[in-house]
């Protein structure tokens, strides 16, 4: 029977590459979806030391072969050796980086093994019914999606694009096996032989890895008009980049080319000037963050996909943007060091707030940012500030690291508890959950992974709740002889009906985030790499309204939420009734009559 | 009848039209702006055996036919007119009148290098005061020896700035008329051939058209085209023949212009959506569009006439008067159809409005067509 | 030296519009091409045949009927031989059924170089230059920028990664993937269209392979992996467009962004 995810580790110079830190966490996944095991297969010479690397982010096992020959890459000796180990192991899956290696070791594999091999992943899944992987793969330049199955042959191998899977956070307590193969490379004849390596220069950055890209098209004119961007990209630490109409203008160098026939780009932010937005140039970077366009023509397409739009000339805008930057930089205006963002000597949260909004992050991604005590404190603390802080309006509340929003409650601390001490914890949970469901503020959930047991009471103490589509949920407590006993019994069954609540916590099984969705227990499912953008929209759309408003709605639904109708109609009424005491209505009312945008910032 | 390419000239017509777009079009505007032809693009076509199309492989050219040559001068022509000229004022005027008056040594000498890629040529038939009247010619040639010695003025010389061969006609005989004028083949470099300044122009500005001075030049006896007193006949002949080219370079105009307002009118939004979603845009495209068609049927029916060697004559003045008028009212609509941005020079549809005019002024105006037309009919 | 050339008629992606209205691919009048990998393939072909004496460069392509244009553009570019393996049987197959019809072909063709492009553009797998080489038992060099003629039975390669080029010398029989965008392939010439004229496209049909081919591995049998499902790609959430700002509320709007973004 075939077992387990292989995933082939690729290093250079005896550096272990990135991309293979990558696959080691998505096989992390598969592997929990399948009960199946990670394992590496890293080839190289003198690389023994290198093993027990990979086992701290995610590998099970690690298989390796150390010989001279697997010093520089070739095709051959790689091919034979890896063969060899799919042979002996007969694994469930193989998984191997796109690059310029993987590409060409891939299929000479598949083609040696008589398997399939889907090229160049952008996501991976298991189906739930025949346990078999789908991959995703973009075809037809990027314009279309495919999903691709292999279901009679092992191992299904598919090779992943580069930076778009998730890294684990390093776990230095984990173990694992680590098992050293022979392969006899005694008939590899001279057919091939490397006569030189010339490595390129280290000068060229790889702007995949910018975090920042400011890039410009065809509309930039000139070349002297792509030194703003180069000041531009300096000035916020970023690096600069181009439409294929740039370089082949030659105002950036190649290797700077983002697009289908370029780099696949996904930086924090991506300033577009001047590019009109051609749908292979959009293939490369729509994934960003944040995306600010400027562009002469509004009918550009660039447009359609980018978060801001700013139909003007970037050779006036840009030595404006410059300075204010520079000032907003040295003045520490707004400016949040990633240090400073821990809040008040809290150790396992994340507190910021910016323009309205306010963050809270639950940061133990080593435990998947499971709740214990002190983490639950910290929000009740933070609850305590939001109480009184009138410049927040939106609460989001999230997880950090990829894999989980709250996996659940710590277990091990509560293995040892008494009876008291376990009332307790119910009671501290309850009392903060409530709280944070009855904040002045509206509280958005982000639920980028694992909502479990503590995390999905969590979750539903948010008013709205937004899910990737890795995210699962569940409250699997009754497979701990436990009950759930942080608000799980009673507002499961307000959000979703009581039959499928009982089903769910009778069975505690994990549920998808489109069954999630589904069932009415979170408002949207989107792609992972949405997810803060879609939050952060809804947070600002809220924010455009009447802000005063939406909180006495909050309240009274809320209220109304536990009531009988007639109850309910009487706080509605009460509560509408208040809105005619202060001039955020009158601002609202007047606007609509006066057919203009409403003012509402100053109430 | 069958009004279908076939998949050679499908071909053919593919790959000038991604030559165009390639390598033409990013030069255009600036050959325009800086009115000077790239002798880069020139080399790059020239390799490409767009130089020599109609003409024999055992000559050095592609071996292709009239048809063959018209489909490049259409694509060029959509993206830039002046590359379309300087292609056929070397093809059809310099070219064929070697190829069809030409003894085989001077095929050999001058049409081959000519056709093969080596080299350019030009045509200098219109003189300061001979231009519809092209019998007027002041320009003469006495012979001396084993020489002609030429002297005179020409102006409107396409090709003259970067031209290693000049088709020179010049009067051998004052006294016989338009059967006094002679043509001569006169090598660039030639001492008294002296190439003057390019003309300012109202469009295909990119072209070179420079006048040319001819003081005392000696050119040998045999560079002599046919016979003493034959050179009228070789321009008329020629210049019949170039017509269907300036049809076709008109037909390319006026479709690139179409193609150019046809992108645009689906992108630019005004009243709340796309311009080509109000009737008055789709009419005037439709019309544009059928007008174009008829004119390159005339081209081609011109270019298959020529080939299967029947009368062009009038068939190609037909194309060409009626090629050259829907190419100027095509470009007049399609700058309509842009409003404020057909006339900034920011969109190429300004410059190919003004391209269009040359094509009803030279190789005969429109007028000269009428009277070939009506002269066919016995009028 | 025989060198045999599989190249591809692709869509020129780079054409490809979505309809806004209907948000699906706009497939209708998009030109066809010959994969630019490919034809960088046909260049590097054509230089090793004007280097060396007694050089043939065949060109090979399994597709429609219609892939004959490319094939004859491929001719007119230079080429010596065109083949078009076409055959309903063919239809439906993957990257690996794809191969080993392939390597059938150029089995029997007969080669001492085969040289492909890396990838496809409508693909962009990479995977069937591999593939054959595997089939065929003979090494591959995948990733090639230039090829150079070393002695009488080997070639110098410069292999391109991310990070650094081997130069690699590899001996026939051999394959090798190329790159475009390292020197323009040619032009075709007037001339050489009409050379292409005359020559003839040979046709494969299933009938004519049959005895290289396992019928198990080709076409939809013969492919292991399957699509379940395609579709466009999420269109993103609308965005904020702001037209008619002064350059200072441009520059307030951007700021606030990138302040709301933590990216400052």
């Amino acid at each position: 029977m075939s077992k387990d995810i292989y995933v082939f580790i690729e290093q250079r110079d005896g550096k272990i590459q990135n991309v293979s830190y990558e696959l080691l966490g998505e096989a992390s996944s598969l592997a929990e979806d399948l009960r199946q095991r990670v394992v590496g297969v890293l080839l190289g010479s003198g690389i023994e030391d290198k093993a027990k690397k990979l086992i701290m982010y995610g590998a099970d096992e690690v298989i390796f072969v150390d010989n001279p020959i697997l010093q520089e890459y070739m095709t051959e000796p790689y091919a034979k050796a890896l063969t060899q180990i799919i042979r002996e192991n007969d694994p469930e899956i193989l998984l191997i980086g796109a690059t310029s290696i993987g590409r060409d070791l891939g299929p000479r594999i598949s083609a040696r093994i008589k398997t399939g091999l889907t090229a160049d992943c952008t996501s991976l899944y298991i189906d739930p019914e025949t346990k078999g992987l789908h991959m995703t793969r973009p075809a037809f330049g990027g314009n279309l999606m495919a999903v691709i199955q292999c279901k009679n042959h092992r191992p299904q191998m598919a090779t992943v694009r580069p930076g778009v899977m998730q890294i684990l956070e390093k776990d230095e307590s984990r173990k694992g096996i680590i098992r050293k193969v022979k392969v006899d490379f005694s008939d590899i004849g001279n057919d091939v032989e490397i006569l030189e390596v010339i490595k390129k220069k280290k000068k060229t950055t790889d702007i995949t890895k910018a975090k920042y890209i400011i890039s410009g098209g065809r509309g930039v004119g000139t070349r002297e008009n792509f030194e703003m961007l180069k000041e531009l990209a300096s000035t916020l630490g970023g690096e600069v980049a181009g439409s294929r109409a740039a370089v082949e203008a030659d105002w950036v160098a190649e290797d700077r080319q983002v697009g289908q026939t370029g780099k696949t780009v996904k930086p924090d932010l991506y300033i577009a000037c001047g590019i009109s937005g051609a749908i292979q140039h959009v293939a490369g970077m729509e994934n960003s963050g944040l995306i600010i366009a400027i562009n002469k023509n509004d009918t550009a397409p660039i447009f359609d996909i980018s978060d801001l739009g700013v139909v003007g000339d970037f050779k006036t805008i840009l030595p404006q943007l410059i300075l204010a930057i520079k000032k907003a930089k040295d003045e520490g205006v707004d400016y949040v060091a990633p240090s400073s963002d821990k809040y008040m000597g809290m150790e396992n949260i994340l507190f910021n707030k910016k323009n309205g909004v306010a963050y809270l992050t639950i940061n133990r991604p080593r435990f998947l940012n499971a709740l214990n005590r002190k983490t639950i404190l910290e929000i009740g603390a933070v609850v305590d500030i939001l109480e009184k802080d009138e410049s927040v309006q939106v609460l989001i509340v999230r997880g950090a690291g990829g894999r989980a929003f709250v996996a659940g409650a710590d277990i091990s601390k509560m293995l040892d508890m008494n009876v008291e001490e376990g009332k307790e914890i119910s009671n501290l949970a309850q009392s903060v959950f409530s709280r944070l469901k009855n904040l002045p503020q509206v509280v958005i959930g982000a639920i980028n992974g694992y909502a479990l047991g503590g995390g999905n009471e969590l979750a539903m103490a948010c008013d709205i709740r937004i899910a990737s589509s890795r995210a699962k949920f569940g409250q699997p407590e009754v497979k701990l002889g436990l009950i759930p006993g942080f608000g799980g019994t009673q507002r499961l069954q307000r959000i979703v009906g009581q039959g499928y609540s009982k089903e769910l916590i009778f069975t505690g099984d994990m549920i998808s985030a489109q069954e999630a969705f589904r069932i009415g227990l979170v408002n949207h499912v989107v792609a992972p790499e949405a997810l803060n953008r879609v939050v952060n929209d809804l947070a600002q759309k809220i924010m455009n309204n009447g802000m005063k408003a939406v909180k006495l709605a909050k309240k009274s639904i809320n209220e109304g939420g536990s009531i009988d109708l007639d109850s309910g109609l009487a706080i509605e009424n009460r509560d509408w009734t208040n809105c005619f005491t202060n001039e955020e209505s009158k601002e609202g009312m007047s606007a609509f009559v006066e057919k203009r945008k409403p003012n509402f910032k100053d109430f | 009848m069958d009004f279908n390419l076939t998949k050679t000239q499908k071909l053919l017509q593919d790959f000038y039209q991604r030559f165009a777009e390639k390598e033409i079009k990013p030069l255009a505007r600036k050959m325009d702006e800086e009115e000077k032809y790239d002798l880069e693009l020139l080399e790059k076509m020239q390799k490409c055996g767009f130089f020599g199309i109609p003409y024999s492989k055992e000559y050095g050219g592609a071996g292709g036919d009239t048809l063959a040559y018209v489909l490049c001068m259409e694509e060029i022509s959509k993206i830039d007119a002046s590359s379309g000229i300087t292609i056929s004022v070397h093809t059809s005027l310099c070219c064929y009148s070697i190829n069809d008056f030409g003894n085989e040594e001077q095929k050999q000498k001058f049409l081959r290098p000519l056709v093969d890629g080596s080299k350019i040529g030009c045509f200098s038939l219109t003189e300061p005061n001979a231009g519809s009247d092209a019998g007027g010619q002041q320009t003469s040639a006495v012979l001396d020896g084993d020489h002609y010695i030429l002297n005179g003025s020409k102006v409107f010389t396409t090709n003259s700035g970067f031209a290693d061969i000049f088709i020179i006609f010049a009067i051998t005989d004052k006294a016989s008329g338009t059967d006094g004028i002679s043509a001569f083949i006169v090598e660039a470099g030639s001492p008294g051939l002296n190439v003057g300044s390019n003309m300012p122009r109202m469009g295909i500005r990119g072209a070179s058209n420079c006048e040319v001075s001819i003081d005392n030049v000696r050119v040998p006896k045999e560079n002599m085209l046919r016979k003493e007193g034959e050179g009228f006949e070789i321009a008329l002949k020629a210049l019949d023949g170039g017509r269907i080219g300036i049809g076709a370079q008109a037909v390319g105009i006026a479709q690139g212009a179409l193609n150019e307002a046809i992108q645009y009118v689906r992108e630019r939004k005004q009243f709340g959506r796309p311009i080509s979603a109000f009737q008055n845009t789709k009419f005037k495209i439709a019309e544009m569009q059928t007008k174009i068609d008829a004119a390159r049927l005339m081209v081609w029916r011109a270019a298959l006439a020529k080939d299967e060697k029947k009368d062009y004559s009038p068939l190609a003045a037909m194309c060409k008067l009626f090629a050259s008028d829907v190419a100027n009212d095509v470009t007049r609509v399609c700058v309509q159809l842009f409003g404020g941005y057909g006339y900034s020079r920011e969109y190429p549809v300004e410059r190919m409005m003004r391209d269009a005019k040359i094509t009803e002024i030279y190789e005969g105006t429109s007028e000269v067509m009428k009277m070939v037309i009506a002269a066919s009919m016995k009028i | 030296m025989k060198i045999l050339v599989c190249m591809k008629q692709v869509p020129d992606t780079s054409e490809v519009t979505l309809d806004p209205i209907t948000n699906t691919l706009m497939r209708k009048g998009i030109r066809s091409i010959i994969n630019p990998d490919d034809k960088a393939g046909i260049e590097s072909a054509l230089k090793l045949k004007e280097q060396l004496k007694d050089t043939t460069v065949t060109v090979v392509s399994m597709g429609p009927q219609q892939a004959e244009i490319a094939l004859k553009e491929a001719l007119a570019m230079g080429c010596d031989d065109a083949f078009l393996i076409s055959d309903r049987k063919f239809g439906g197959s993957d990257t690996l059924a794809t191969s080993t019809i392939l390597a059938a072909a150029l089995k029997k063709i007969g080669f001492d170089l085969i040289i492909t492009g890396r990838q496809a553009i409508d693909g962009d797998t990479a995977q069937v230059g591999p593939q054959i080489a595997e089939h065929l038992g003979i090494p591959h060099v995948s990733y090639v920028e230039e090829v150079a003629i070393d002695g009488d039975d080997a070639l110098i390669v410069l292999r391109q990664f991310e990070d650094r080029y081997h130069r690699i010398r590899v001996k026939y029989p051999c394959l090798i993937t190329a790159i475009s965008g390292y020197g323009e392939p040619r032009y075709l010439t007037v001339a050489g269209v009409f050379e292409a004229d005359k020559k003839d496209v040979k046709h494969f049909s299933y009938e004519d392979l049959k005895d290289l081919l396992d019928d198990e591995s080709i076409g939809l049998k013969g492919s292991p992996t399957k699509v379940v499902k395609s579709y466009i790609k999420e269109a993103k959430s609308q965005g904020t467009l702001l037209k008619g700002l002064s350059s200072n509320e441009a520059v307030e709007a951007i700021m606030a962004r990138l302040n709301e973004g933590h990216i400052l």
